[in-house]
């Protein structure tokens, strides 16, 4: 597999006191859908930003592509990777939805008649093209988070951060993006997407977890890997997702003989 | 709220609201111009008032601007027309020679009066022109204006994109601003923080516990939002394009014709120096 984002021996602090994080060594490869997960303040966040380039590490070196990033080529990272934040309204510029994906393009010079193209294309293919000139008081918090998706896909990315993305979402807007986020994947299986999240059931259905506690990584695995350590799981402060303990229960009262982690599979089985 | 802030824009789709912002604000210029030129006599100045109220009053018929508004702004400066009033008494505009009344050395003159009520009439036309300018002109579409009418500057360095940008961003987060504390005023009122009642030293405790807040709140926006604007490839000293342009028509023209040919005029009879009125009826006075 092709490797997309390197980090090796990367540290970063905040202030002189203590480092928000250590000596971080990790290898994205092309397409990997991956989760990062730890309790509050582990470093996430830090992490998401080193890697977008939005933060300098103190020491270590990133890499995108096999291409040493430093202070002149962040825009090969500026421009294929994208980052939603958590907060929907606090990274919404545009005045209009249609200005807000706009920010994107006018930020690389593409040509007016092009971006309104491109605004179009993109805002049918994310299903928001019936709310380009709302603004974004009338917008859900689903909406604009849909919104910030459109804006990051405009520019053809190769890896997608959510950073705790649906964390302020109500239920119905988290499964909106779920699917939407499903579907970007489906439709480009090169796109790279890096998750942020507390909800380890989103984090179990990706393809490989990273376990954060106090600015180190104690856990590099695939998700069946990780959340079979429950003891160590626990005393990190984080748990099992709910699909991980419901198959523990049936085993271990014998309703199944093998764990089934697809939510639809299991029930069919449940049910014969 | 049923408060109507001077400035505020009514996203209606009137004639003048599809006008072009650089015009619209062009416009207001002459207009105001017009609104302030002196005339030699009393009748005059307040005939010339007349007229330009009646232009500016068609405007706002076009436009959907009520009267009720503007006058409803007075209402938050009728304190300041009561002041100008009482200076007006006491210390009389120049040339004033008919008295009203007389109680020992102090006299009072129409003049004070007539003074007061032209600045009034002023004001309220002012008021008028500013209205249809924000009412039919979107925030943004101001701020483009503005920013074109600028970009000269940018010959001697001066930042003019840079400081579109921050105002437009200024208008895009003043509503969440106004959310957050709406949000922030429930939160501490469900806490026991009286806003309403009690005593100065309580409500200044209420606003602290609202302020502090605030400004938190206000940090991270800024934080995040500084975040945001990176992560999407914003820098303040590259070139960009633009999304939306500014779009001159033929009716713009001809609208910008027929306002400067009217503010013109009003400046051609004031340079004249003339009294007009006695000039061409001199029967009637
Ligand atoms: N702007 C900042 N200034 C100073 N310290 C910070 C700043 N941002 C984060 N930190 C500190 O750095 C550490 C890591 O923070 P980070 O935001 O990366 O954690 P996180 O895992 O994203 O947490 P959460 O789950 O709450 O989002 C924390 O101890 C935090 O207090
Ligand atoms: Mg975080």
């Amino acid at each position: 597999m092709n490797e997309i984002i390197k980090l090796k021996n990367i540290s970063y602090a905040y202030s002189n006191t203590r480092d928000a994080l250590t000596d971080i060594n990790l290898t994205i490869n092309k397409g990997e859908d991956i989760s990062i997960i730890g309790h509050n303040g582990s470093g996430k966040s830090t992490l998401a930003k080193l890697i977008a380039a939005l933060l300098k590490p103190k020491s270590g070196n990133l890499y995108f592509n096999n291409v040493e990033i430093n202070n002149k080529n962040t825009n090969l990272i500026r421009d294929k990777v994208g980052m939603v934040f958590q907060n929907p309204d606090n990274q919404f510029i545009g005045i209009t939805v249609a200005d807000d994906i706009a920010f994107g393009l006018e930020n690389r010079r593409i040509p007016r008649d092009k971006m309104s193209q491109i605004i179009e294309e993109y805002s049918k293919k994310t299903g928001i093209y019936e709310l380009l000139n709302k603004e974004p008081a009338t917008l859900s918090g689903g909406q604009k988070q849909r919104v910030a998706i459109t804006g990051i896909l405009a520019m053809s990315p190769e890896v997608i951060i959510f950073d705790e993305a649906l964390a302020m979402l109500d239920p119905r807007g988290k499964n909106e993006i779920l699917k939407l986020i499903k579907d970007i994947k489906k439709n480009n299986s090169d796109i790279t997407i890096i998750r942020i999240t507390h909800d380890l059931d989103e984090a179990f259905y990706s393809d490989r977890i990273i376990v954060l506690s106090e600015g180190k990584i104690v856990n590099d695995n695939t998700p069946t890997e990780v959340f079979k350590e429950e003891d160590k799981l626990i005393k990190l402060g984080l748990d099992l997702p709910f699909i991980v303990k419901l198959n523990k229960e049936l085993l271990k009262e014998g309703l199944i003989d093998k764990a089934i982690y697809d939510f639809d599979l299991l029930i069919e089985k449940l049910c014969k | 709220m049923d408060k109507y802030i001077l400035g505020k824009y009514v996203p209606l789709n009137t004639f003048i609201h599809r006008l072009d912002p650089r015009m619209k604000i062009l416009s207001m210029i002459l207009l105001m111009v017009a609104i302030f030129m002196p005339f030699p006599s009393w009748t005059f100045t307040f005939v010339m008032s007349g007229f330009n109220a009646l232009i500016i009053f068609v405007l706002m018929l076009i436009s959907k601007v009520r009267l009720r508004d503007i006058i409803i702004q007075l209402r938050s400066i009728w304190f300041l027309l009561l002041v100008l009033m009482i200076i007006n008494i006491f210390l009389p505009p120049n040339g004033s020679i008919h008295i009203i009344a007389q109680s020992g050395n102090f006299k009072l003159y129409a003049e004070s009066f007539m003074q007061t009520g032209k600045v009034m009439l002023r004001l309220i036309e002012m008021f008028g022109v500013a209205m249809i300018l924000t009412a039919t002109t979107s925030p943004q579409e101001l701020t483009f204006g503005f920013g074109w009418f600028i970009k000269p500057l940018k010959k001697i360095k001066f930042p003019v994109e840079e400081v579109s940008m921050t105002v437009s961003i200024a208008l895009r987060f003043i509503p969440t601003l106004i959310e957050e504390t709406n949000r922030i005023y429930k939160a501490q009122s469900s806490r026991g923080v009286d806003f309403k009642h009690g005593n100065l030293k309580m409500k200044f405790k209420g606003l602290i516990a609202l302020i502090i807040p605030l400004f938190v709140s206000a940090f991270t926006m800024s934080d995040d939002l500084a975040f945001a604007l990176e992560a999407r490839g914003y820098n303040p000293k590259a070139e960009r394009t633009s999304y939306r342009v500014l779009k001159w028509s033929t009716k713009d023209t001809i609208w910008i014709i027929l306002i400067t040919l009217f503010a013109a005029g009003i400046i051609t009879i004031s340079a004249m120096h003339l009294d007009l009125l006695r000039h061409f009826f001199p029967k009637i006075w």
